[in-house]
């Protein structure tokens, strides 16, 4: 954690009179991963300064677009962190829900690391349960399986073994 | 003064001490790897008056190594099969570019006989040791066999490969495992870095051991020999630093204990071993000296040693190349482990800076330690993590010596070893240096990949580390990632809520940060970050579930 300097007194970029603004509520924090976890919390105007040194935007990703995705590095350890009003979150939560039982669960599976495919288990057409093996993609020497999320069909396989992909690069689809 | 001729006298004259060096053991050299080693022994031409060769994969088009050095060649695409492994390339790049000498770093071909042979055929310098001399050393049965004839403790085990017959045949195995004593490992003869060994704890898991470690061994290393050897609980991992030159003089140059390991690749290092006295250093390094002659070895090596808890040393291995650790003990010694390496390939005898080092070996007045910085996840079980570097601080200061491969914008490719940087410290005693490393490792701030610097900050924190109670189990006793990491998470929530909200409009009904904020906020906006790019909305949402198989102690590294 960063040593506590004088600097830390001195009020952040905005000063603590706008960003304590208790008008504008809870804000709901997600630490992202594959086990996210999720706060609601009041921000800490104290925190203002040590989060100017601390904390990068990122560009891209769920809630970027809002501009509320942040690194964050804390102690050497790395974390991506998306930052949205409690309110908001709630309504997109709900949003969420009725989608999932109007049955509009298709979605793609990405590339978590850039490698090559090893293996393709996943065929059109095929019925898969939450967890099955999709295909295999070998990184820095090591083979990662590629799992369902979800039970569902597959739509499209978009890689075949030998292929290399980047990072986000769709996998299969799954509906 | 008044003529031409009287200023270059006074010239001569002044600069008389550095002109008896100034003459460089190679008028160039090509350095045959990449990343922070590459520019470790470039720097180390530069220093000796040498102009530096680079060689580059595609991946590597931009990296610091290749501005560096005084030419660059490219090799080929990022595979290290079709690019730093690619003898034959490197070998015409050499010539092409008109190098007298190669030096092949660690990892890579630093230790393939074949390398070292091409190079002598084509009229290079390899700087390392004789082909016939790699070729003997890379065999650890051979190696084994050679210090015990030379009189040297070596681990009890068998000296010769042991073998399973399809029938059975495990009768002789399994009385030899007998009288070794439990709990055995199974090793590859040509292995290295942990691969194509186990251990093995009843006599009826034996056979399996053996078959799955020659099995590996095959695949990996094209030689499915295998050998048993005691386990040795509660060990240490010692090892000496070893010079010899062309004329056959071999010195011992300190010790170093890399104890702090996991699945043996190590994670720190450190010079001197803690808590030898004067009587078992000597003994440790005359044994490696005795190693060091049966091999007749040239150039410089490092022997291994297990140190028992009962203070006995037992020979592992002879590593016939610089180590990536090799640092701690120049900042030990003082010396310029490669520009010595460089001095000996080019055929000249020690200089006196050397034998003085070699004299006060046994007798250190300094303590350095290392951390190796990989681009890994302490968290996952160390589980590479590739991605671009989008802000790199290192740390600096008295005492404190950093050699990376990369800067900020780098790409930690998956091709390669996920070695990013080496902190080194150095003081006149151990408590001392491992506070200057705690504030060394404090300065440290990488981002855009995940490192290990959470787990060396904890380490040097660590109660039992400060004492000195090392063992190769450290890391697997003490390291509970979930436990260090926790704190750190409930901050990072707090820290980007604060951020969030520092950067937010005021107006009320504005559900998001418009304004950018100074500072780090702004500066870590900009370039597009490949590594934000990438995280997709389902890791986001936690749908997605990713599992690693057994593969893990495949993981291909830099031998130690």
């Amino acid at each position: 954690m960063a040593a506590v300097t004088v600097g830390d007194i001195r009020p952040g970029p905005g000063g603590p009179s706008t960003a304590g603004d208790p008008a504008r509520g809870t804000l709901r924090v997600t630490v992202e991963g594959s086990e996210p976890r999720v706060f609601e919390l009041m921000p800490d105007p104290a925190l203002s300064a040590a989060a100017a040194r601390s904390v990068g935007r990122l560009a891209s990703g769920p809630g970027a677009d809002a501009g509320g995705r942040f690194e964050v590095v804390v102690d050497g350890w790395r974390f991506e962190v998306s930052v949205e009003p409690a309110a908001r979150a709630a309504l997109r939560d709900r949003v969420r829900r009725t989608a999932v039982r109007a049955g509009v669960g298709r979605h793609a599976v990405r590339a978590q690391i850039p490698g090559r495919i090893l293996h393709v288990w996943a065929a059109p057409g095929q019925a898969v349960e939450a967890g099955a093996r999709l295909c295999s993609l070998e990184a820095m020497k090591m083979e990662n399986e590629v799992r369902a999320p979800h039970a569902g069909t597959i739509e499209r396989v978009s890689v075949e073994p030998g292929a290399r992909v980047e990072v986000g690069d769709e996998l299969v689809v799954i509906a | 003064m008044g003529t031409i001729g009287d200023i270059a006298a006074v010239f001569a004259q002044r600069h008389l001490p550095v002109a008896v060096e100034a003459s460089p053991p190679f008028r160039r050299v090509l350095v045959a790897n990449r990343g922070e080693i590459a520019l470790r022994i470039i720097r180390a031409c530069h220093e000796l008056g040498c102009e530096a060769v680079a060689v580059y994969s595609d991946a590597d088009a931009d990296a610091p190594h290749v501005r560096a050095a005084d030419l660059a060649v490219r090799l080929g695409p990022p595979p290290a099969a079709d690019s730093y492994l690619a003898m034959e390339v490197i070998v015409a790049a050499a010539l092409a570019t008109g190098s007298q000498a190669v030096h092949p770093g660690y990892g890579f071909l630093s230790e393939r006989a074949e390398f070292a042979e091409a190079c002598e055929r084509a009229g290079l310098t390899f700087v390392g040791p004789t082909a016939s001399t790699l070729a003997g050393l890379g065999d650890k049965l051979s190696a084994r066999r050679a210090a015990a004839a030379a009189g040297v403790p070596v681990v009890p085990g068998t000296l010769e490969a042991v073998t399973v017959d399809e029938d059975g045949g495990m009768g002789d195995v399994i009385a030899g495992a007998q009288a070794i004593g439990w709990p055995i490992l199974v090793k590859a003869a040509a292995g290295g870095g942990g691969r194509g060994m186990r251990r093995v704890d009843r006599a009826t898991d034996l056979r399996g051991a053996v078959v799955a470690a020659s099995r590996e061994a095959m695949s990996t290393f094209g030689d499915g020999s295998v050998y048993l050897e005691r386990y040795v609980a509660g060990a240490r991992h010692v090892e000496v630093q070893l010079l010899g030159d062309a004329q056959g003089e071999i010195v011992a140059l300190g010790d170093r204990d890399c104890s702090v390991q996991r699945r043996h690749q190590k994670l720190l290092e450190e010079a001197p071993v803690p808590g030898l006295d004067v009587q078992q250093r000597r003994e440790l390094h005359a044994l490696a000296i005795a190693v060091a002659r049966a091999f007749g070895l040239r150039n410089a090596a490092t022997a291994e040693f297990l140190l028992e808890p009962a203070g006995r040393f037992w020979f592992l291995e002879v590593n016939t190349r610089l180590q990536v650790e090799h640092g701690v003990t120049e900042l030990v010694t003082g010396l310029d482990l490669v520009q010595e390496q460089l001095w000996i390939a080019a055929g000249r005898p020690f200089g006196h800076r050397v034998l003085r080092a070699a004299e006060a070996a046994a007798v250190p007045t300094a303590h350095a330690i290392e951390a190796r910085i990989s681009a890994e996840d302490p968290a996952r079980d160390f589980v590479p993590a590739p991605g671009t570097i989008t802000r790199w601080r290192a740390p600096a200061g008295p005492g404190v010596r950093v050699d990376a491969g990369v800067e900020e914008g780098s790409v930690v490719w998956t091709d390669y070893d996920p070695l990013l940087a080496k902190v080194m410290v150095v003081a006149e005693d151990r408590p001392l240096a491992l506070r200057r490393l705690r504030r060394a490792l404090g300065e440290f701030e990488v981002g855009g990949v995940q490192t290990t610097l959470p787990f060396h900050r904890w380490i040097v924190g660590h109660p039992a580390f400060i004492a000195g109670r090392l063992s190769t189990a450290f890391v697997p006793d003490h390291w509970n990632s979930a436990d260090v990491r926790e704190p750190a998470l409930l901050r990072a929530a707090e820290l980007a809520a604060a951020a969030w909200a520092t950067t937010a409009p005021s107006a009320p009904g504005a559900d998001g940060p418009r304004a950018v904020g100074s500072g780090a906020v702004a500066e870590a906006a900009s370039p597009p970050r490949r590594a934000a790019q990438g995280v997709p909305s389902e890791a986001h949402l936690g749908r997605s579930s990713w599992a690693r198989t057994a593969r893990r102690e495949a993981i291909e590294r830099w031998p130690r």
